[in-house]
Parts: structure tokens; sequence; C-alpha cells
């Protein structure tokens, strides 16, 4: 009876395997079959349905293939996969994932028939970036706070820890287990839903007709790419001016003594601060037939944005003091010393394209853009920050995806350990309470540094001591979380801006092993240290 | 792994244990200055009503609590020492488990727990699941189980490592008879191997039946300790036990001992009853001989062969003289008292046959029966039962 039953279930179990297989081949082979079916019909929205039913095909078959994988994975020997493992079955048998792909299958399906509609292609395209990254980001990082949370809260109140902690497995190994199948499971939710918004704006979002050619351009040299920013730097002559300009107003700075100088934290700050006064003052334009009305901004190293691609693009924001006429003013440009448009009117304060095709690029790799104030009655100035810049591809959109979504990837490592270190002291209530409440205050904590810069010192503000504290207790707060958001890979797809690999290994530096090391190392000594029963007399 | 004979297995030594509060004030004293030792190859019974301080003793000699006051060494070392564990195995006075996994994935997760590589955990997991008979029904979740079947996956996860001491906390709650005897019979065969068990219940029937020592417990202090014959031995009684008699032989008998014991007389004549259990046990049996079909757990099969095995011997050594060897009691053994189930009519058993008598439907003796109750201490067993039952 017993060889029997054995035997039975041997055979069941490789039968299940072998038609899994066979289901798995035979999608993928019906997944390229329908998009070349797709191709060769060569009609557009054919194209369009079948390119998309063919990526879902081909989600369904990643999905049980990368199943499959991290179950193998986690097959080998050791008790930290043993306890990987099962955190990883948890998670699947409670119909966690499920539920997690039923929502980002409807989020990322639905989104393209609600968001940007009567808008231009490119605008279109990056609104549903931003809002499937967005949402995707949001139900993962949720789902892991939840299941992080759960697992070792809900193991500790329902005493499955009694049996697990009287095996021989340090506790430091039995978390960093828990933590690793976590991590693993949003590796496969991540693949899945990153495939998913992938293949909808590859395969149907880029087929929807654009409103001209321009919309068609802008999306491809703009959105479907992956693009660094050059900053201008003065031309050879100005350089020189500017650097003796520099000299001369620290040397008029020295003349105060070396009592002024040191208050003013030495020679070298009080440099820096001038060399900021003086290009602030280089990226000001005087009005309107002053001599420093017109300013020419030289771009250099340019030669690999011709190798790939058809355009470059100058973004740039500009500010007026004087007088201006529905914020707006005139602006004209020249490439290479030729006007490149006929001037226009140019809204304020608000972010302006120009393309410029990358056959004025010389060879050199030089490219230089000369501002022209036409206002007569104000002064123009291109902020700091964000103010003029030249962008230009250097890789391609699919690549730079993929590397945006290993960076999620990473800071929803962090949310793991996060959500165990809380599991290790708190219920599950309160441990996911905390969590949240560190998700949310890290992912907008650039927007709160930003604002604390300015708390207090509008007009006519007076702080008061409350005000102080209130600033210190943020600060105190948001300072060491505004790492996390600083990596927004969402704002660089949509802006289609290049995600480097240097990017990444400083988010896996700062985020993955620093910050998670650091919660894990917390979690871990709370939990070494806590009694894993309770009062029961 | 053969425990070193020389050390105790389990040595606590004044050991106490308040729990305290939100504000750190002492709230209860759970256990008070115990000290407690077991040795090598003993089935050690630790005995008390609810609340008595034995599961709390038992968490701190795991590691999952930790004490106030005093020491406690578990193979000579401190419980929060990870490589001991790798030595025991625990049976928590509820069967806690993951209800996601089925019977077979639940004992495939404790046996990497102990790092063991896949093809001894897949032998002794098919050795275990039919040891507690749970063969047939191994793929379904453990949630979907009842809470006797709980309990048998329970076991099973305590003895995936073959552990040199067991730890058993209330390990016949929830079982039918059937696996209540199993378990006990489990005892007595790890006890025969040399393995050592420490049995925490408040059923007293389950300790005097396989224990060989005990502790009892009230208030988290120790009333009591010894060997079950030290506890159990009434003083100044003999009882003979004999086929029917004639009314006339009996008159004779008594004669005699009052021509050759002055002052001495029968106290009880009384016709013997089997244990309710024996007879539950003999009607189920006999149900499984005929081969009536259930849908709930089976009756167990025989000790896992890993488990039957010499500690010292590997688990791949076959052959016919192995098993000649495997059948023999171990060489390394310490003498053992009289085998305890062998004694009938101990003060634990009548009490628990008055317990049985009284809720059972049945007449009330007639007067005419001689039956006096034999005279003895019985200051902690009545603490026991004035206890809080569950």
């Amino acid at each position: 009876m017993k060889r029997r039953n054995k035997t039975t279930w041997y055979r069941i179990r490789w039968v299940q395997r072998l038609l899994t297989i066979i289901a798995l081949v035979l999608t993928l082979v019906v997944a390229q079959g329908v998009v070349v079916a797709g191709w060769l019909a060569g009609w557009p929205t054919l194209l369009r349905w079948m390119g998309l039913s063919g990526n879902v095909l081909r989600i369904t078959a990643i999905f049980l293939a990368g199943y499959w994988v991290i179950e193998w994975i986690l097959r080998g020997r050791g008790s930290v996969l043993g306890v990987a493992h099962t955190v990883y079955r948890e998670a699947m048998r409670m119909k966690v994932a499920v539920v997690f792909v039923v929502l980002e299958i409807a989020a990322v399906g639905g989104l393209p028939f609600f968001v940007g509609l009567g808008q231009p292609l490119q605008y279109r395209v990056q609104q549903f970036l931003a809002y499937s990254l967005g949402i995707t980001t949001l139900l993962l990082a949720l789902m892991t706070i939840f299941v992080s949370c759960a697992t070792l809260s809900g193991e500790i109140e329902q005493k499955q820890i009694f049996t697990v902690m009287t095996k021989p497995i340090h506790r430091g190994k039995y978390l960093f287990g828990k933590w690793l199948g976590i991590v693993l499971l949003d590796g496969l939710l991540l693949a899945v839903a990153g495939l998913a918004i992938w293949g909808m704006t590859t395969f149907y979002m880029t087929r929807l007709p654009a409103r001209d050619a321009m919309d068609r351009l802008s999306l491809e040299e703009q959105v479907l790419t992956a693009r660094i920013a050059a900053n201008p730097q003065p031309i050879e002559p100005v350089q020189k001016q500017i650097g003796e300009e520099v000299n001369k107003r620290l040397e008029r700075m020295k003349e105060q003594g070396d009592a002024y100088m040191a208050a003013r934290g030495g020679e070298d700050v009080v440099r820096h601060e001038i060399e900021q006064q003086v290009m602030t003052e280089w990226r000001s334009l005087g009005p309107w037939g002053q001599s420093d009305a017109r300013r020419d901004f030289l771009f250099v190293n340019m030669a690999a944005a011709k190798k790939y691609g058809r355009s470059v693009q100058l973004e740039y924001n500009i500010r007026a003091s004087g007088q201006t006429a529905d914020q707006q003013t005139r602006l004209g440009w020249l490439v290479n010393g030729r006007p490149y448009d006929n001037p226009q009117q140019v809204p304020l304060n608000i972010k302006q394209t120009l393309v410029i095709s990358v056959e004025a690029i010389g060879d050199d790799g030089r490219l230089v853009l000369t501002a022209v104030n036409l206002n007569p009655g104000a002064s123009l100035s291109f902020p700091a920050k964000d103010g003029i810049a030249l962008m230009y591809k250097v890789d391609n959109f699919t690549p730079n995806f993929f590397r945006g979504v290993m960076m999620i990837w990473v800071k929803l490592a962090f949310l793991a350990a996060m959500g165990l270190a809380a599991g290790t002291f708190l219920g599950f209530p309160v441990a996911v309470l905390a969590a949240l409440l560190v998700f949310v205050g890290a992912s907008g904590s650039g927007f709160v540094m930003d604002a604390l810069k300015y708390y207090g010192k509008g007009a006519g503000d007076t702080p008061g001591v409350l005000d102080y504290l209130i600033k210190v207790v943020a600060y105190t707060f948001t300072m060491p979380l505004s790492q996390f958001g600083r990596y927004s890979p969402t704002q660089s797809l949509v802006g289609g801006l290049y995600i480097s690999w240097s990017a990444i290994a400083s988010c896996v530096l700062w985020i993955g092993v620093v910050w998670t090391g650091l919660t894990g190392l917390i979690g871990w000594m709370i939990f070494r240290a806590r009694e894993l029963a309770r009062v029961q007399v | 792994m053969v425990a070193n004979l020389t050390q105790p297995i389990i040595e606590v030594r004044g050991l106490s244990k308040v729990f305290k509060d939100f504000w750190l004030r002492p709230r209860v004293t759970a256990v008070d200055q115990l000290d407690l030792t077991v040795e090598p190859h003993q089935i050690f019974g630790l005995l008390g009503p609810n609340g008595s301080g034995k599961s709390t003793t038992i968490k701190i000699i795991l590691g999952l609590l930790f004490a106030t006051r005093g020491r406690v060494a578990v193979f000579g070392k401190l419980p929060s020492d990870v490589a001991i564990k790798k030595r025991i195995g625990y049976l928590p006075e509820e069967s806690y488990l993951y209800r996601f996994l089925n019977a077979r994935e639940t004992l495939d997760y404790y046996g990497r727990l102990f790092h063991q590589d896949r093809h001894t955990r897949n032998k002794r997991i098919d050795m275990l699941l039919e040891m507690v008979g749970l063969e047939a029904v191994q793929r379904r979740p453990v949630g979907e189980y009842s809470k006797g079947m709980q309990r048998r996956i329970g076991l099973a996860q305590a003895l995936i490592n073959d552990p040199d001491l067991l730890i058993l906390d209330e390990p016949t709650t929830g079982l039918d008879p059937i696996g209540t005897r199993q378990i006990k019979d489990l005892i007595l065969h790890l006890k025969d191997r040399g393995k050592t068990v420490i049995l925490s219940s408040h059923l007293l029937a389950d300790v005097e039946d396989v224990c060989n020592r005990a502790v009892i417990l009230y208030g988290g202090r120790k009333r009591a300790e010894g060997t079950i014959d030290e506890l159990l031995t009434v003083e100044g009684t003999n009882l003979i036990e004999t086929d029917v008699l004639k009314a006339s032989t009996i008159a004779r008998i008594e004669r005699v001992i009052e021509e050759e014991e002055e002052g001495k007389a029968i106290r009880r004549v009384d016709v013997p009853r089997q244990k309710l259990e024996t007879l539950f046990l003999n009607i189920v049996h006999q149900a499984q001989q005929e081969g009536l079909a259930t849908s709930g757990a089976r009756a167990g099969g025989p000790v896992a062969e890993f488990l039957s095995r010499d500690a010292h011997l590997p688990e791949n050594v076959n052959g016919a003289a192995l098993i000649d060897q495997l059948t023999q009691p171990p060489e390394v053994k310490k003498a053992e008292p009289v085998a305890v189930k062998e004694k009938e009519s101990t003060v634990l058993k009548d009490l628990i046959r008055e317990e049985a008598e009284r809720s059972a439907p049945s007449s009330p003796p007639p007067e005419t029966e001689k039956r006096k109750q034999p005279e003895v201490d019985r200051g902690v067993i009545d603490d026991l039962l004035g206890g809080k039952q569950s």
C-alpha cells in the first residue's frame, strides 16, 4: 500500500511538471506567432491588438517561468532558503500575488483608455508611463509592507515561531530568509508588471495615431529614449573674463581683512560664492538694446549625440524682472550663429523645449546656442537648477526602462527590511502603520526638504521658537529618508532621462546595502533580545 | 548522537521567572526558585495544574523565554546556544503549524531547518508520515486537518531530527485514545533507545504510564520530586490478584491472615474491571482488522525506522546483522526502576478510575461491597485535582 501510494504521487508530480513545461513552450510559441501574424497583416489596428495579446501571453509565460525558477532556487539546501521558500509559498497561497496581478492588469490594461485622451501622443504616453509606474510602485510597496509585517508578527502572534526558533537556526538567518523570500516575490511581480507596462507602451501606445510628424518625433526623441543633460559653459573668451572677474572680486573681499574672510568661512568658501554669483550673472540677459542682451552658451563633447539620435533638445526655463505682458516675453535663439526660427513669445517659469537637428553639432562635438532677449523692458535669467540644458540620447528606452524597474526593486527590498524590522517588536496593525508612515515620509522627503528650506523665510515671517522646533523635528525625520525620494525612476522614465548604471550602483549601495542593512541590523538586534513567548499563567 | 552520560541533560538552579507589565512592575511569578536535574535516558514528568509553571519552565529551557533569575544549562550550554537545538525535538502545547503548507511540506520545512539533505528528508518524512498515520492525507493543507491530525503532524516535526532530548508539552491533547496510546508507546520506545524525554502534562495517567521520574509543580514552585515509585507507593498494604474465588475460599484466606498476622484483615475484595481505555482500544483494533474505512487519520504505523536505530549508527547501514543489533536494547543503559505500567491499583489510577466512575451513568455499588480506600498522603494529589482542569 505504502509503495503504491508513494509511486503514484511521484508519477502525478512528474506528469504535472511535464504538462507545465509543454504549456509554457506552447504559450511562448503562440505568443510569438500572434506577433508575427500581426506584423504580416500590416494593418495598424490589428497589429496593435495582436501585439498586445501576444504580450499578454508572454507575460503569462514569464510569470509561470519565473514562478518555477524561484521555486527551483528556493528548493536548494540550507535553512535560509527553507525560510525564504515558506514565505514565498505563504504569499502565493494566501493569494497575495493573485490580487496584485489582477489589480495590475486592471490598472495597466485600463489606463490607456482613460488618460490623456485628446492630447498629443507624446503626452498620452508620458501620462500612461507616469500613472502605470506610479500605481505599480504603490501596489508593490503596499504588498511588500503588508507581507513583511504579517509574516513575522503573524508567526509570533500565532506561535509558529515556537517550533521554528527551537530548531538550529540563528534568529538573524531566520530574518534574512524572510527578507529573501519577499524580495524574490517582489522580483517576480515586478518583472510581470514591468513587462506589462513595457509591452503596453511598445506594442499599443506607440502605435496609436500621432497628431502630426512632430508629435511622433517628440514621442520618439523625448519619451521613448534615454537622454542625458549637457550643461552649457561660456565660450572661451568669456571663460577668461569670468576667471578674471572672480579674482578681482576676491581680491576686493580680501582687502576687508583676514577677520572678515574668516567670518565668511575662509577663502575657498568665498571664492565659491563669488563663482556662483558671477555664473548667475552670466546666465542673465540684459534688456534688448543693451550689450548683454545676447549670450552664447557652448556645449562640448556632443559627438555621442550624433551617433545615437536624430535630434537634441534644448530645455530651458526663463525668469524675468521688469516689464512683461501676460507672463510672457520675446526671446530669440541662434544655432551656431544662424537664427533657429522666428522669435516667439515665450511663457515665463514653464519648461520649454527646442528641438535641434544633430546636424548642427560640429565634428569636434561643439554646439553654440545663442539666446537673445528681445524685450527692451525686462532682464531675463536662466535659473541655476533646470534653467538651461541640452538633452541628447545615449541609450534606448527598453534597457533604460528595465534599469528603472531594477531601481524600484531595490527600493522594495528596503521596504521589506523595514516591514520585518517593525514586525520584530510590533503587532501587525501597528507595524503596518509604522512602515506606511516611513514609506510615505520617505517618498515625499524630497518635497518636504525643499519646503523646509523656505519654511519661515517668507516676506514678513518672524519665526518663533515653535517654528524652529517644527523645523528641527521635521529635518530630523526627513533628512535620513531624503535619499529614498531622490532615486525616482518613474520621473526619469517619463522624461526620457537616462538611468545610468552608476545611478543603479549608487541606489544599490545606499538603499540596498546601507539602508536595508542598517534597518535589518536594528530588526535583528530587537528580535535577538526579545522573548518570543508571552505570559501564560 | 549519544548523550554524555556523566553530564545531566538539563540542569536548572534557582530558576525564577517574573512577568512584568508595561511599566516593568512585577505582575506574575510564573516560576519561583526552581531546581531540576534531568539525567540522560530519563522519561521525566513535569506535573501540575494549569498555570503551575510547566510550560514557562519548558520555554525557558528552549530559549523562548529568558530567566529572570537562576541558571539553566541544556547539554551543558546556555539555552540560547543554537548548536544544542540540533539535539532537541519539541512539541508545543498546541501544534502551531503553517495552515497553507501540507503535511509533507511542513515536515520538509522543519527538516531543512536541521540542514538535512533532500534524500534524508524524504526518507524520514515518508517514515514519519506512515508512523503518525497521515500518509494518505499528506497533500492536504494542514489548515484542513482536525486537531488530532494536527497533533500528529506536530509530533512528527518534533521527531524529524531523531532528537536526543524530546520535550513534549501536553502531547496527548486533542488525540483519540489510539493516538494517546501511540504516543505513550513511542515514549517508551525512545526510552529503550536511550533517549531523554521531558513530558509536561496535567493528565496524571499519561505521566504515570511512561515516566520514571517526575516533579510536581504548583504556583511555580516544586512541591514534590522523585521516581514514580517513590511518589506513588502506598506504605503498609499488599495487593494479591487472583482468578475469581469462591466466597468460602476468601473466608479461608481471611482466617489464615487472622491466624498468621495478628490484628490484620482483608480490607477489600473486588472484581477487577478493565480500563475504558483498554476496552476502546480493543474495539478499534478489531474494526481496523476488519478493514472498515475512515476519512480521517488512520492508525499510526510502526515507529519510523530512523527512530528505531541505535543512535550511534549511520542511516545508510543495512543488513541482517544490523537488524539483530537494532532489535537489541542499547548497551549503555542505566538500571531502571520497575516498569511503571506493570503496577496496578496505584493511588493515581484509583483517582482516575473514581473520576471515570463519577462521570459514567453506572448504578451505585451495593452497600455490602467492602470498599476501603488506602490511607495515603494525598495532599499533593488533592492540590492537583483541586486545580483547574483543561
